[in-house]
């Protein structure tokens, strides 16, 4: 068989008609499935729907609740509150001051220098002072 | 609740687009199948798992020739996964029947048979090339496109497999 009957072959292949119950098999199941599918897609939809409509009504029941506990709690404790005995003013604490005593710092020490000149008079002498 | 009512509108639609495809595609997508496959089963299974993949993915294509050509692709990579894990039967009947004379019609007819066997020898890739081109008569660019290769590459594998085609047809036939 040349390439060219080989071709032949095929083009004929083409026109072949595909068997009719092959066509209604898959016709058939691909309808199941899709539908299955679909089916599978909704109840997900129902699901997040019924989720989204549960949530929303736990929100709204804990907004309802708080707003009706809430105040009835601040009023009991308001209540309690007054109802106790003042307690006596304490004065108010101060932190103990202790007191350092320091020492005395040295003064420093001044080096005086000091010249005697005695002069002819015996009752007279220079003292010459300096720092 | 509105959400849902909206969905309950939107999906008939859809469907009906859906099943347009369907049958507009069934045939060819299944002789495709075959042509690569060589058994009806396999065929079968594989165009639905491309239709319920179209099913998933959408009408969402700019054109029918994009649709058509993304259905191909689909097709032809499902078909070279499931040959390259499993063998190919030997079931490779022929459909339908032309109206030659009963011994013409005989000689035609195993004269298919032998080529089909001959195809189911073939590389997966070089089988899906064969039968795009050569059976379903689709242009070599397009057939590259569907393989996700370059023209040159599907005309080289072409002619390869017509040239082990040959001999595969040339040893049975001796």
């Amino acid at each position: 068989m040349n390439e060219e009957q080989i071709r032949d072959l095929f083009r004929e292949m083409h026109g072949e008609a595909v068997p009719a119950d092959s066509l209604a098999r898959v016709r058939m199941k691909v309808a199941a499935r899709t539908r299955q599918a679909g089916r599978w897609k909704m109840a997900g939809w129902v699901m997040a729907c019924a989720l989204a409509l549960f949530a929303a009504m736990l929100l709204e029941s804990g907004v309802t609740i708080r707003k009706a506990i809430v105040p009835a709690v601040v009023n009991r404790l308001q209540a309690r509150e007054e109802a106790l005995p003042l307690l006596p003013a304490r004065e108010p604490l101060r932190p103990a001051v202790v007191r350092v005593r320091r020492r005395p710092r040295p003064e420093p020490a001044v080096q005086t220098v000091s010249i005697r000149i005695e002069t002819a008079d015996p009752d007279v002498v220079i003292w010459l002072v300096g720092n | 609740m509105q959400a849902t009512a909206l969905i309950f509108e939107i999906a008939p639609a859809a469907d009906d687009a859906f099943d347009r495809v369907v049958r507009a595609r069934e045939e060819q997508l299944l002789r495709i199948a075959y042509r690569i496959l060589g058994n009806w089963a396999d065929a079968e299974e594989v165009a639905q798992d491309a239709f319920i993949r179209l099913h998933r993915h959408g009408l969402d294509f700019p054109n029918e020739s994009v649709l058509g050509s993304w259905l191909y692709r689909v097709t032809v990579n499902l078909c070279i996964d499931r040959s390259r894990r499993f063998h190919p039967s030997e079931e490779l009947g022929e459909v339908g029947s032309r109206r030659l004379s009963a011994e013409a019609e005989l000689l035609r007819d195993e004269q298919k048979r032998l080529l089909m066997l001959a195809l189911a020898t073939l590389p997966p890739k070089e089988r899906a090339a064969i039968v795009l081109r050569e059976i379903e008569g689709l242009e070599t660019p397009r057939v590259a496109e569907i393989l996700g290769s370059t023209d040159a590459t599907v005309r080289s594998q072409i002619s390869r497999a017509m040239v082990r085609l040959r001999g595969i047809l040339s040893e049975r036939q001796a």
